[in-house]
């Protein structure tokens, strides 16, 4: 099956007019397969993407390249319970998941 | 979701920001094509996705009240999601969105009325986007 989701890149340029990602420590709730993630991922300083879906999150982790196995983690948590210390992020990006 | 956004005013920094990235139900148009061409064939039902879009919205104006988060910045876009044909769209919403979108029988009817008489067709959706910019704001009653 093919599916390309948003092919012109319409929702990366709006993200990154929104937020300056660069240096910053991003926390994406929501990331499913990290489709977006891989959109900003290589400005950021680091990222760390949650979600709940296992089988999503394994495709994130097979998908990620090697240039940003360092900069970009993903743990399984929800939304309501993340498993963080206070004042650990200096983004959140709420990716479909409200 | 509430609940949610409490957790991530939680885990910001002071004046860390936050960003939401959504769609929302509106009866968004089912179109078939090739190249630069396509046709509308009629609109999707998404109505169900009011279901979430309700409590969302309602949920971000509460963390705004709640002195969590200040609204700095919104908009909206058009996002496409593209399939090669309309049974690989048919069988990717029913996998994936299935409990927020579905067809009209005329919709698909024209869709595949159009699907036969194009070369190559491909078939999209045009999701409607909103986006905002929420800074974390000092509040009393966040934990």
């Amino acid at each position: 099956m093919t599916f390309i989701r948003d092919p012109e890149e319409v929702e990366t340029r709006f993200v990154h007019d929104f937020v300056d990602v660069g240096g910053a420590h991003v926390l994406e709730i929501g990331c499913g397969d990290g489709r977006l993630t891989w959109r900003y991922a290589n400005r950021a300083g680091r990222v760390t993407a949650v979600d709940i879906d296992t089988l999503r999150l394994a495709q994130a982790v097979a998908a990620r390249s090697a240039a940003l196995n360092q900069r970009v983690s993903f743990v399984k948590a929800s939304a309501i319970d993340l498993p963080f210390r206070k004042e650990t992020f200096d983004r959140a990006i709420l990716a479909w998941a409200l | 979701m509430v609940h949610a956004l409490n957790q991530i005013w939680r885990t910001l920094v002071p004046g860390g920001l936050l960003l939401d990235l959504r769609p929302y139900s509106n009866m968004r148009p089912l179109e078939v094509g090739s190249g630069a061409r396509y046709s509308v064939a009629g609109p999707v039902d998404d109505s169900l996705g009011l279901i979430d879009d309700i409590p969302a919205s309602a949920a971000i104006a509460q963390a705004a009240r709640e002195g969590w988060f200040e609204l700095e910045r919104s908009d909206s876009f058009e996002l496409l999601s593209y399939w090669d044909s309309l049974g690989e769209m048919i069988d990717y919403v029913a996998e994936n969105w299935s409990d927020w979108m579905s067809f009209p029988p005329d919709t698909l009817e024209r869709a595949r009325q159009l699907e036969a008489a194009i070369d190559y067709p491909r078939v999209r959706i045009r999701l409607n986007m909103i986006i905002g910019r929420y800074r974390k704001a000092i509040a009393n009653g966040a934990r």
